[in-house]
């Protein structure tokens, strides 16, 4: 499942569904909608932009990341929290602050990489 | 519904136990409940075992309860295992409550139990982001500590607490956990000790962060008429409350949905309110959240919960002495055994038995447990309720 893609002008944008019977977005994408249930759901670009609600750094860091990386919780427009990493100026980077979506590779090992939320400020 | 009590507990030492497996973590634990139980072990007709991540630290990932109960020649009745992450073991205890509660069993174990410290903290880290939406969060490098540094961030911002006043929280029970002999970490410590430890994730340093622990923990529940049998009527188990959190962003990050509907349940199915409980467990996995769910049990104003900690409120001694046994942050947190381990407490709370942790005049105990976290709230929360 990818939670982050680019598109064919370079921009990352998180990946959702919307129903295309009631209108509801979901966060991360699935088969069929949670409000109506229905099957006619389409992928759409979410998140590119949205409000920091906390950051932190990891001074310690799970296997496959490097410590010291800053991170926070984004609500992102459409209404859904999502976990990123965070880059750019950290005075910029208070709760409340604009952000705008990035993208960042980590690489999993043998699993090879993925693409995972990261914001900058706006 | 049929009145459920308490007829034994037992628990091992918690802590980096070398030597000690899963099995024989378990089964140390379920002996001990068994025998304070005064009930012949073959009077047992079904046990349910808590244990959240077993494979990835032991391989050994099914069949956890009945190689632990083989051990104490229990074969042949039904056994389950019980997975809701850190509530793992308090999701268990729920399923025995039913199952008594119900006129299904007369007799019900449950328990919990895991093995944690053979495996280098940074994989454990990866591990527990497991008890996340993997794909979304856990692999892009979520951690628990993370989670609660942003919800000690937000709560630092919307109340105006300092860091210093979460450290002590952490400070509390550990004295508290200082007098508790099956405690991990006893150390004695100031606020300057907590905020002078290793920075795990700004503001948590390791000692707002819970131990790395082996342990499990075990109760016997009966029916009434076996409790009057065997002279175990004193503690009854008046309810164990489940609930689910809510993932959508249209809320604070200081308040959890999951804790607060798992207490209205307890609550409404004790028949109490929280001004009735005398003493409390709280899932302290960090010092943050002690503090959320205060509020979140109605024991204290939303953002009144340092300032109620900072009076020693929620000291042994207090108005609601909460983590006698030192809580996870000192006494250890083995995953699935502590929503078990939080039962074992207040049950000798409430018999009178914890020595110079006891509370004077504890009747009515609470334990609160949370488990996984998604999208900014608990997977799951548990709220149990005793009553002597």
């Amino acid at each position: 499942m990818d939670v982050v893609r680019i598109d064919r002008a370079g921009n990352p944008f998180l990946v959702a569904t919307r129903c295309q019977d009631c209108g509801h977005i979901v966060f991360p994408a699935q088969s069929f909608c949670s409000r109506c249930l229905g099957f006619r759901v389409t992928e759409i670009p979410v998140g590119r932009k949205g409000i920091l609600k906390a950051r932190s750094t990891a001074h310690f860091a799970p296997a496959s990341f490097d410590p010291g990386y800053p991170f926070g919780y984004v609500d992102i427009e459409e209404g859904y929290r999502v976990f990123a990493h965070l880059e750019g100026d950290a005075e910029k980077l208070k709760i409340g602050a604009a952000v705008e979506l990035t993208a960042k590779t980590v690489s999993l090992g043998q699993a090879g990489s993925r693409l995972i939320p990261c914001y900058r400020p706006a | 519904m049929r009145n459920v009590y308490v007829a034994g507990v037992g628990m091992t030492r918690f802590g980096r136990l070398e030597g000690m497996e899963l099995r024989s973590l378990g089964a140390e634990a379920c002996r001990e409940a068994i025998l304070d139980s005064g009930i012949d072990r073959s009077r047992i007709e079904s046990a349910f075992v808590g244990t959240a991540f077993p494979g990835h630290f032991t391989r050994q990932e099914c069949a956890v309860g009945q190689l632990v109960l083989r051990q104490l020649g229990i074969t042949g009745i039904p056994v389950m295992r019980v997975e809701n992450a850190c509530a793992s073991g308090s999701s268990a205890l729920r399923e025995a409550w039913i199952s008594v509660a119900s006129g299904l069993v007369d007799v019900a174990l449950a328990f919990g139990v895991e093995k944690l410290s053979n495996v280098p903290t940074s994989e454990v880290m990866s591990i527990f982001s497991y008890a996340s939406d993997y794909e979304a969060e856990g692999s892009a490098g979520i951690i628990f500590p993370g989670v609660f540094a942003m919800i000690a961030q937000a709560y630092m911002h919307e109340y105006g607490v300092r860091p210093e006043q979460l450290a002590e929280v952490s400070v509390k029970n550990h004295r508290h956990g200082f007098e508790n002999p099956r405690a991990q970490r006893k150390l004695l410590l100031t606020v300057e000790d907590v905020q002078k430890a290793k920075m795990v994730c700004d503001p948590l340093t390791s000692m707002h962060c819970c131990p790395i622990s082996d342990g499990a923990a075990a109760v016997v529940l009966v029916s009434e008429s076996v409790a009057r049998e065997v002279g175990r009527g004193q503690i009854r188990l008046a309810a164990v409350g489940l609930a689910t959190g809510d993932y959508d962003a249209e809320r604070p990050l200081t308040t959890f949905p999951s804790t607060r509907r798992a207490a209205e349940q307890a609550y409404r199915l004790a028949g109490v309110g929280p001004e009735d409980i005398k003493v409390a467990e709280v899932h302290d996995c960090f010092s943050v959240a002690e503090l959320v769910h205060l509020e979140d049990l109605g024991f204290c104003e939303r953002g009144d919960a340092a300032k109620v900690t900072s009076q020693g409120e929620t000291t042994i001694g207090g108005r609601l002495p909460v983590n006698t046994s030192g809580g996870l942050l000192s006494k250890g947190h083995p995953v699935g055994a502590t929503g078990i381990a939080q039962v074992v407490e207040l049950t000798e709370q409430l018999r009178g038995h914890s020595g110079p942790r006891q509370v004077e005049g504890a009747n009515v105990g609470l334990a609160m447990c949370m488990g996984g976290f998604m999208f900014g709230d608990g997977c799951a929360a548990t709220v149990t309720i005793l009553h002597r």
